[in-house]
């Protein structure tokens, strides 16, 4: 058999047997987890300091009323420390799923196909060169064609690797996302009860007394008092928005099961990716509000 | 006795039903109108037992959420391991397939000599 046949056979029998994913669709599917696990990062972050802000809010609420004494602040400073502790482990464990995701893509966006093609390029012209000096000229015909074949059968090499490691640790990694789908969906619960502690105090504390004091505010402070009852005001109805961006996130899971049977296409992880750098982007924009 | 996976299951569950209990009450101790209830209290004795009581409240409160969430936490320390073979075993993948452009380096390293030896005998 000659080198022109056997080479697209081989091609032909590698595309047959990786299956029926693109090398693209799987960097889709790693750029979508690497996304999601770092919007992961960002709520459990933001909800530390959210924790720590309402139990800031209470303590000043509590000290209004009746002087605190050193174990009551130890008391409540000791659970926000405890709260924060494990919020890091849980951050930590994400770290893992993150590294696993960026490995995918690594994978998937392997420079190993066009490494590979440039040394095939320059068998090819060794060859031809040999071939020409040895008059076997069936070797620069077939040079293009290597070449082009060489890439094709190393990307279809590339999908083959990422469609075994990924089915071998789906049920690993799905487990992992159920986990942290309930953990997501625990923690936009707790966020949203520690946004409303901050906003009922900060209202009553930056807004309402101000007004309620015999004295008029003053013309200086009248435009700062509106900004801050604006944003006061406009905290729950952010909170209600991270809290549906969470469940977002968490759909993640089911989004990663359906790639893997085949049910859920590109377009489908784009939406999602969207989805995600929307979430971000709203984290971003609101965190100062939601704890300044 | 080791805890079977359905009581620690209720335990979960406990904690879950006694949570969302507790912070319904939450709201009630924390809102603006108990705020300026406190403040015209005159009673400081009254106003104490309140604030030292509301402590206690929230701390078992925050308790419970971390509590929840450190089980979640070692849920997904038990899989850490495997997480951790799944990525050693990922490196190897990409090792090899570095080691394909290798195999194909060395093999124009040769096509190269062959070339230049036969340059020498033309």
């Amino acid at each position: 058999m000659n080198i022109k046949k056997s080479f697209v056979l081989f091609a032909v029998v590698a595309i047959l047997t990786t299956g029926c994913r693109s090398k693209d669709e799987y960097k889709k599917l790693a750029d979508a987890g690497n996304k999601y696990a770092n919007a992961v990062t960002t709520l459990l972050s933001t909800a530390g300091e959210i924790k720590v802000r309402a139990t800031s809010e209470q303590l000043l609420a509590n000290d209004q009323i009746s002087a605190l004494n050193t174990e009551n602040y130890i008391s409540v400073s000791q659970q926000d420390k405890n709260r924060l502790a494990v919020i890091n482990d849980l951050i930590t464990h994400n770290q893992l799923l993150q590294a696993y995701f960026e490995k995918i893509e690594e994978l998937a966006t392997s420079s190993s196909p066009d490494q590979a093609k440039k040394e095939i390029d320059n068998i090819t012209d060794n060859l031809t060169e040999i071939g020409d000096k040895l008059k076997a000229t069936e070797f620069a015909r077939s040079q293009s064609l290597i070449a082009t074949v060489g890439k094709l059968v190393i990307d279809e090499k590339i999908s083959g690797v990422l469609r075994e490691t990924i089915q071998k640790d789906n049920p690993l990694i799905l487990q992992q996302l159920h986990i942290q789908q309930v953990m997501l969906n625990q923690l936009s619960e707790y966020i949203q009860a520690d946004v409303k502690i901050i906003a009922d105090l900060r209202e009553l504390r930056l807004v309402m007394k101000p007004l309620l004091e015999t004295t008029a505010i003053s013309e200086d402070d009248k435009d700062k008092w509106i900004q801050t009852r604006q944003k006061i005001l406009a905290m729950q109805t952010k909170s209600a928005e991270l809290k549906r961006a969470s469940v977002t996130l968490g759909e993640f899971k089911n989004m990663y099961q359906a790639f893997l049977s085949g049910k859920h296409g590109k377009q489908n992880l784009n939406d999602f990716v969207n989805n995600v750098n929307s979430f971000t982007a709203m984290v971003d924009k609101n965190k100062d509000s939601l704890i300044e | 006795m080791a805890h079977s996976t359905t009581q620690l299951t209720t335990v979960e569950n406990l904690k879950q039903h006694v949570l969302k209990r507790m912070r319904d009450e939450q709201k009630n101790l924390w809102n603006q109108a108990m705020e300026i209830k406190l403040d015209n209290e005159n009673d400081p004795k009254i106003k104490n037992n309140f604030v030292q009581s509301r402590i206690a409240y929230s701390n078992i409160i925050s308790s419970l959420e971390t509590s929840i969430l450190e089980n979640i936490a070692l849920q997904l320390e038990q899989l850490s391991p495997r997480l951790e073979d799944a990525l050693t075993d990922l490196n190897k993948k990409l090792k090899n397939l570095e080691n394909t452009v290798a195999i194909l380096n060395a093999l124009n390293v040769v096509t190269n000599l062959v070339s230049e030896i036969i340059s020498i005998f033309n």
